[in-house]
């Protein structure tokens, strides 16, 4: 018995061990990046592991000004609208799917969900020549519909499962009471679904705010750029200057991880009430 | 519920999705499947029907066993990180030893999954660099001779893309997987506890079954999500040293917009295609989300 | 059934509907955004969001409506921070002398350039103007139509024609006709730390083994010989362009390069790949060369880890910038070896008008314009790219690093030019990845030779068809 508490404290130990090292793992290079985005280029270079001996908050107003900035305002604004419209569109088809009676319902279920199966990388090439045909290549839009588009499948089963559950006496006896039914779905319908809404929005939010195949491909204009191409362009247009670099990556991490610390408790709602991996 | 049989209401509601999806999504799905049968390049509105040549060309290129089986790993390794890892360690989170520590060790192993691909693969990139990056020196300071190269090595440079994406997802995973522990009914872990059953006991009876059918869903997207694997590779070795790291997807962008073969392209995107579609109907399957279980 | 297919039909015919009045909302969304994004930013870069929007429509019918403004699209690849402005400049100064042109400026960064540019080419929207290098990268513009015979524009002015020099026009050279205006020369020079060369007592080398000798120097003095990042092997392929020139014969080479005609069976080119290679086993790179980026490892030049680096002279402000005492020569040609020792390894830049282009007698007077002394000196001095247009150099506007080149240059019988932008694209899928696998030992250069050699093959087979 003795022996058996040993063995199973020491088994503890281990296993609180392996949890400090991961985190460590994932803390360092976090840290690391925050440090070197204040160094000089030659000490970034020379001393990776030194601490900084002059903060360079300058190299922040430098990444701001060669496009930081733009990106991240043109990243907030394709994100924002994306997942807007995904949110809006996909609960207006799922309460149709979930909630009316017609011919083929099934069949349009399908239909919707078969997007699933459909990857983006399947589509690169010919949706880049249908947005240019569009003469939706260059544009936010462009990009905007692309990511709406490709979150709608995944969103909708996410509502439809969610307004199946729900309870139907309210929306009977206000559909009694001769109310409309798009008043129906904005007075009674979304704010039921708020949960399920918010969980549909934030991995549209990872989606768009992450993604990069669509982004350099669609989008040419520098001014146009989201984030993630545009660190890579910026990369190329400063050359060696890789402190300045950094502190744009810092810049566009650092929102959303602020983001979720302040939101963490919804954050983890919303995940538990649509677990399943974006 | 007359109100609920208006047509006209219907495909108003239903428009903006269906037609999203026709436009966006099958029409170019389409496309796709029919470039893939001609010759063509970008710039001029030629093609020439070559039928099943370009397919002929992928499969037979020397290059092909090599991103196959790039691919594979990754979906390999992917899978063993994000489902089995992820689980063990969220059930270790779930340990009443952890629990004190469960707030801090979830959020810091979730963060990097809020970090978009290209900021981490860039900030990894210069990790990774062999004679000035954190880990190189790290191991020269410790007395290592020759550190590998990493992102140089043919044979490591997969790996090290392998690796950052697991250090990306493994934390994510480990919340869903938590989150769907915590649903398991707490009475089954108190009965096992009368029964004298202990942690790892616990695990193998009680948890693993209980989550499997999650787990078996969460592989598949794992997959899947390996068949399509694109930004960490193009910005960490761009499928380099030589062909060493190359995937379907940066074969398929490679082909598009280097080679100008968009033919080929698209014969790598129907490959893509073809395989994702396979998994897809396993997963609808097995996780009947797409039935009317449901309805 | 017939009901049936009535309704149908009124699905179809409403959702169509649906899809027009969707598409305006859409519109009208987007606009505003456009909008703030530009007021957010006031670089004057916004320009292209919504000028592009302009260029779409202004072809034809719209011309005669409102007025004669006319929109020309210019595309490059100069993105670096000193760079952007001299096209903002030079745009500005265009649209105040022709009041109804409106130039907008276009650009992405260069490993995406060409692949951008081709995929914009085969759009609607191409641009007006483009950044072109020469060989084979504009000869596949030409011989797919998508660029435009400007022959006749420099025999109605034969005084500016006769202003470039004339052996940058020969790479825009095609069939006859010449498709691009060259405006910098843009060549390859072994940069070398004038301090580090004096502090060892080493003089600039005028053997190949000399050129050994040099870097070995360095090498036991734990000084990295020659700075290179090849994580994107083009690096290395500046090497192999010059090595080729050096080891195989001139009419081998250029007749290798058109690939109708290429079978790089020349033993040379494996000579090349094993001077290549040399270098590396060696130890006279950048250790772990293959792993490096091309920046970081540039960078050990300008801090003087390293002594010398092989540098484009569009790249040769940088040492000023630096703070670094640079001096420049070619690398000498190895005794006895096939190749022709009076190539520079390098190649005009310049901008082509695409054959979609409707204003092309405007595009032309933009060039002229970009080829004029002022500009050309005002791109020497600021951007510090050798001009393609003669007698503008001079002690004033040049560091001497540039001067020295442009000497060079001017000696020289013509550029051999980039190996990646000269062969095709199929070719060079093999070739210019595979000089990775030949520094890291893992093929050697006859097998990678073998390949290419069966590349070259493929391709002739496939055009044959």
């Amino acid at each position: 018995m003795r022996y058996q508490k040993w063995y199973g404290s020491m088994g503890r130990i281990a296993v609180f061990l392996v949890f400090v090292l991961l985190a460590v793992l994932v803390i360092l290079p976090l840290v690391w990046m925050l440090l070197s985005s204040v160094k000089d280029n030659t000490s970034f270079l020379t001393e990776p592991w030194s601490w900084p001996k002059t903060f360079r908050i300058g190299n922040y107003w430098y990444a701001l000004k060669y496009g930081v900035g733009r990106y991240f305002l043109n990243s907030l604004l394709v994100t924002v609208v994306s997942v807007f419209l995904t949110v809006v569109f996909s609960a207006l088809a799922a309460y149709a799917v979930s909630r009316f009676q017609f011919k083929g319902r099934n069949l349009v279920f399908l239909f919707i969900l078969g997007g699933m199966m459909i990857s983006p990388e399947v589509n690169l090439v010919s949706l880049f020549k249908l947005m240019q045909n569009l003469k939706l290549y260059n544009t936010h839009l462009g990009l905007i519909i692309t990511y709406c588009v490709f979150q709608f499948s995944f969103t909708v089963l996410l509502f439809r499962s969610y307004m199946l559950s729900l309870p139907r006496a309210v929306e009977e006896s206000a559909l009694l009471d001769g109310c409309s039914v798009l008043k129906l779905f904005i007075h009674i319908i979304i704010p039921m679904c708020k949960p399920i809404l918010a969980s549909g929005a934030l991995f549209a939010t990872m989606h768009a705010w992450n993604e990069y195949m669509f982004a350099t491909v669609l989008i040419e204009s520098d001014s146009l750029k989201t984030i993630p191409v545009g660190l890579v362009t910026l990369q190329a247009a400063l050359r060696t200057d890789y402190p300045v670099l950094i502190s744009g990556l810092v810049i566009s991490a650092s929102v959303v991880v602020i983001a979720f610390l302040v939101f963490q408790k919804q954050f983890i709602r919303g995940l538990s009430q649509g677990s399943i991996k974006g | 519920m007359k109100a609920y049989k208006n047509k006209k209401i219907m495909i108003l509601f239903l428009a903006p999705v269906v037609l999203g999806l026709l436009v966006f999504v099958y029409y170019p799905l389409l496309q796709t499947v029919i470039g893939s049968l001609y010759e063509w390049v970008s710039y001029t509105p030629d093609q020439k029907w070559v039928g099943l040549k370009n397919y002929g060309a992928i499969f037979t290129g020397s290059g092909f066993g090599r991103i196959l089986f790039n691919n594979i790993i990754y979906a390999a390794l992917s899978v063993v990180c994000q489902v089995g890892l992820a689980m063990v360690l969220a059930a270790c989170l779930e340990e009443l030893f952890m629990r004190k520590f469960q707030g801090f060790f979830r959020t810091v192993l979730f963060l990097p999954s809020l970090i978009s691909m290209s900021v981490i693969a860039l900030l990894w990139k210069c990790i990774f660099n062999p004679n000035t990056g954190l880990l190189n020196t790290f191991l020269m300071n410790i007395g290592v001779q020759n550190p590998p190269t990493w992102l140089g090595d043919a044979n490591l440079a997969i790996f090290c893309c392998i690796f950052i994406s697991q250090w990306q997802y493994v934390g994510y995973c480990m919340l869903l997987d938590l989150i769907g522990i915590q649903k398991i009914p707490q009475e089954l872990y108190e009965a096992a506890l009368i029964d004298g059953a202990g942690s790892v006991k616990k695990f193998f009876y009680i948890t693993l079954p209980m989550g499997k059918e999650s787990m078996l869903v969460t592989a598949i997207i794992t997959v899947i999500g390996s068949f399509k694997i694109f930004t960490e590779i193009q910005i960490l070795t761009g499928g380099g040293p030589g062909r060493a790291s190359e995937v379907l997807a940066t074969a398929m962008y490679r082909s598009a917009f280097v080679n100008d073969e968009m033919g080929v392209a698209s014969a790598y995107a129907v490959i893509i295609f073809v395989i994702t579609l396979v998994l897809s109907l396993v997963q609808m399957k097995l996780s009947k989300t797409g039935g009317e279980a449901d309805v | 059934m017939k009901a049936k297919l009535v309704s149908m039909m009124l699905v179809l015919g409403m959702t169509a509907g649906l899809l027009a009045g969707c598409g305006g909302s859409g519109d009208g969304a987007a606009d505003p955004e456009q909008s703030a994004s530009g007021q957010e930013d006031q670089t004057g870069t916004d320009a292209p969001a919504e000028g592009d929007g302009a260029g779409g429509e202004d072809t034809g019918s719209q011309n005669a409506g409102d007025g004669e403004k006319i929109t020309l699209k210019l595309f490059h690849n100069w993105i670096n921070v000193e760079e952007t402005p001299y096209f903002e400049d030079i745009a500005k100064e265009f649209e105040s002398t022709h009041e109804n042109v409106d130039i907008v400026i276009e650009n992405v960064g260069d490993p995406d350039y060409r692949s951008k540019l081709k995929v914009m080419l085969g759009a609607n929207e191409a641009p007006d103007i483009f950044f072109s290098w020469s060989g084979e990268t504009a000869f596949k513009f030409a011989r797919a139509g998508s660029a435009m015979d400007l022959t006749k524009y420099f025999e109605e002015d034969s005084q500016w024609k006769d202003s470039f020099v004339q052996a940058s026009l020969t790479p825009f050279e095609y069939d006859g006709g010449i498709y691009g205006v060259p405006v910098r020369i843009d060549c390859k020079m072994m940069v070398y730390n004038k301090a580090l060369f004096e502090e060892y007592n080493v003089k600039v080398p005028t053997t190949y083994e000399e050129f050994l000798d040099v870097c070995e120097t360095f090498k036991e003095a734990d000084i990295i010989p020659l700075a290179l990042g090849n994580i994107e092997p083009w690096a290395s392929c500046h090497y192999i362009s010059t090595f080729n020139s050096m080891c195989v014969p001139d009419e081998v080479r250029t007749g290798d390069n058109n690939y109708k005609t290429g079978t790089f069976t020349d033993p040379g080119y494996v000579e090349a790949l094993n001077m290549l290679k040399e270098l590396n086993d060696k130890g006279y790179f950048t250790p772990n060369t293959n792993a490096m980026d091309f920046d970081m490892a540039r960078n050990d030049f300008f801090i003087g880890k390293a002594a010398m680096t092989y540098m484009q002279s569009i790249e040769f402000k940088r040492c000023e910038e630096n703070n670094v005492d640079a001096g420049v020569f070619k690398i000498p040609f190895p005794a006895g070896a096939a190749g022709n020792e009076k190539l520079v390894t390098g190649s005009p830049d310049g901008f082509m008008i695409s054959s979609t282009c409707k204003h092309p007698e405007i595009a032309i007077e933009f060039l002229k314009l970009m080829t004029s002394k002022p500009w050309q000196e005002r791109m020497i001095t600021q951007l510090s790219s050798p001009a393609s247009v003669q007698d503008v150099h001079n002690a004033e506007n040049s560091n001497d690093v540039t001067l020295q080149a442009v000497e060079v240059y001017e000696q020289a019988d013509g550029f051999a030019n980039w190996l990646d932008a000269d062969i095709h694209s199929k070719i060079s899928e093999i070739y210019v990845p595979g000089l990775q696998e030949v520094i890291a030992g893992t093929k050697t250069p006859e097998d990678l030779m073998g390949e290419v050699q069966a590349a070259a093959k493929q391709v002739q087979s496939e055009e044959e068809e």
